[in-house]
């Protein structure tokens, strides 16, 4: 019976929805909060406390879901600090699928912790033999004091900028591995972002189903936990099971770079949160709390002035060159970001 | 009783056809059955060649007969796709973008195989109008695009799709402004193929680190490697 219950009130809201998704470009954002704020301020009916909260706003269409918004917000912060807790110091090994437009896959991950650091292994145990061991990465970011870094992502900074971007939004209770779920939504504030459904597990927090949805409503991936083990993890789970297997070392590139290049424009909330030297260029992250997108400006030779956009699940590349001093630079801005967002930003690269 | 009996004397006239010794009568009988009974007998027929085929040593893929019945149903499903496709166009306001959706399919049929993992992994945001919720997302397989890859499920063992379904594809942009829907796509050259790989990977990899969505980046970053060539 709980399932009934988000869908009349998704269903009604979605107009209103839908109009800040869309107006985004057009109205500026102070708008699209002022739309928010009454929704947010709508007192609970008093003498419905205990009552069925379904019927009420069933009854009146037009109604936010959330007849207690304090309670909720309450409980949306909870969870989020739980979460928070979870993917950074809770050790567990399971299987999982991961989804993207019609393309299924299963993995075995394994999330460990050594010296205070998360080691991760993952292998696909479907397709071309395909895996990762990434070890020790955030020590660095977090001396540099990274306000979006794993660790500090959550604290109230982090979780300010983060719900100054998103709309956090409770959508009921599901069951995934066997385990009990809560779902929270993330919807974008503005047009520049994706959404997300994640299902946190109730008694750790960890993410047990994760979502990635267009502004359209259209989901764009979907990663979920077919068994999860929360037993401690001994060494030999970290260690590669496959000749295929990549070892990643980060050595921690927490926005100490200096570049020669700047960005005249980002989404409102992106921060530059790491930056990395390469052979042929350099490579700049930005993140709002919650989705990422690099910048990449490389010499890679005329034949790759490309201009256009490639894109795999969720994950889009669009391609711009820049020319300065005679010297063609290739730009590429990818991340799990609308397409136009990342044709902006490559639009905003400048030197300095 | 009798029917057990009967099945039996069939069992026996087919064996003796297939080694070329039933009578005139059996070959009758066989016929007449194969008329009114419809699969078994012939189902029972295609074991025993198969069993035969093994028997004489020779190479056999009987995985084939299922194969042929699933690209044969691909096929004849394909013409449905564009079909289901166009009313949803209809009441789509972005006409370019139905265009490119019929092309896309047009372009399944005429090469099931190779294409239908491109098309899979394919997800353009094609700018929409609103009126789509975010409560649809529990329903993903609302894309036509999205039962393509179903026959290709089939196919996926035969083929070395793997390499393409991880690939970038590229869309070169034809026009000045976004929002309209690409006209061209393009099969990126192996360089340009490393570089979309390799920025994809480092991005993954670093958005990994700052992350609060646990496992989720890395399994994109190792999603995207390419396997040893």
């Amino acid at each position: 019976m709980a399932k009934i219950f988000p869908f009349p009130a998704l269903k009604a809201n979605s107009p209103l929805l839908a109009f800040l998704l869309f107006a985004g470009p057009v109205l500026p954002v102070a708008n699209a909060q002022e739309v928010d704020a009454p929704r947010a301020e709508m007192p609970a009916p008093p003498d419905t406390e205990n009552g069925p909260a379904s019927q009420n706003s069933a009854q009146t269409p037009p109604a936010e879901p959330a007849i207690n918004p304090q309670a909720d917000d309450v409980e949306i912060q909870k969870l989020l600090s739980k979460l928070a807790n979870a993917v950074t110091s809770l050790e567990y090994r399971g299987f999982a699928t991961f989804e993207h437009a019609g393309v299924m896959e299963s993995v075995e991950v394994v999330h460990g912790i050594r010296s205070g650091e998360p080691v991760e292994r993952i292998r696909f145990l479907t397709g071309a033999p395909r895996e990762m061991v990434s070890r020790g990465q955030d020590a660095q970011c977090r001396r540099d004091g990274s306000p979006l870094s794993r660790a500090g992502l959550w604290s109230n900074v982090g979780l300010q900028n983060v719900q100054g971007n998103y709309q956090f939004v409770l959508r009921g209770e599901e069951r995934i591995a066997d385990r009990d779920a809560v779902v929270l939504e993330a919807r974008p504030r503005d047009v520049h972002r994706f959404g997300m459904v994640v299902s946190v597990d109730r008694e750790t927090g960890l993410p047990l189903k994760s979502l990635l949805v267009a502004p359209s409503g259209r989901l764009l991936e979907r990663f979920q936990f077919v068994e999860l083990d929360l037993a401690p993890i001994v060494d030999s789970d970290l260690q590669p099971h496959s000749d295929a297997a990549r070892e990643s070392e980060g050595a921690g590139h927490c926005g100490s770079l200096v570049s020669r290049w700047q960005l005249s424009w980002v989404p409102n909330g992106f921060k530059a949160v790491a930056a990395r030297e390469l052979v042929d260029g350099e490579m700049q992250v930005f993140s709002d709390g919650l989705s990422a997108f690099t910048v990449f400006v490389q010499k890679l030779g005329p034949n790759m002035n490309y201009r256009g956009r490639a894109v795999r699940g969720a994950t889009v590349a669009y391609m711009d060159h820049l020319e300065v001093n005679n010297e063609h630079y290739t730009v590429t801005v990818v991340g799990e970001i609308p397409d136009n967002t990342a044709v902006l930003v490559a639009k905003s690269v400048k030197a300095h | 009783m009798s029917h057990g009996n009967h099945q039996q004397r069939l069992n026996e006239s087919l064996s003796a056809l297939m080694d070329g010794e039933a009578s005139e009568l059996e070959v009758q009988r066989l016929l007449k059955e194969s008329d009114v009974a419809g699969g078994d007998l012939s189902q029972r027929w295609s074991r025993y060649q198969l069993a035969a085929s093994v028997m004489r040593g020779e190479k056999v893929a009987p995985v084939n007969l299922g194969l042929a019945a699933s690209i044969s149903a691909a096929i004849a499903d394909e013409p449905d796709l564009v079909a289901t496709a166009e009313p949803e166009a209809a009441n789509d306001s972005s006409g370019t973008r139905s265009r490119w959706w019929r092309q896309l399919s047009r372009g399944a049929v005429a090469a099931t195989v190779a294409f239908a993992a491109v098309l899979g992994v394919q997800q353009l945001q094609a700018p929409q109008t609103g009126g789509e919720l975010v409560a649809e997302v529990e329903r993903p397989a609302q894309q036509p695009v999205q039962s393509v890859p179903q026959p290709s499920g089939f196919l996926v063992p035969t083929l070395n799709t793997r390499s393409v379904s991880t690939n970038p594809q590229l869309v070169p942009e034809q026009r000045i402004g976004m929002g309209s829907s690409p006209q061209v796509q393009v099969v990126p050259s192996p360089e340009l193929m490393r570089h979309l790989n390799r920025v994809m990977m480092e991005h993954s990899e670093q958005a990994a680190r700052m992350s609060s969505q646990g496992m989720v980046p890395f399994a994109r970053a190792t999603y995207g490697e390419r396997p040893p060539e």
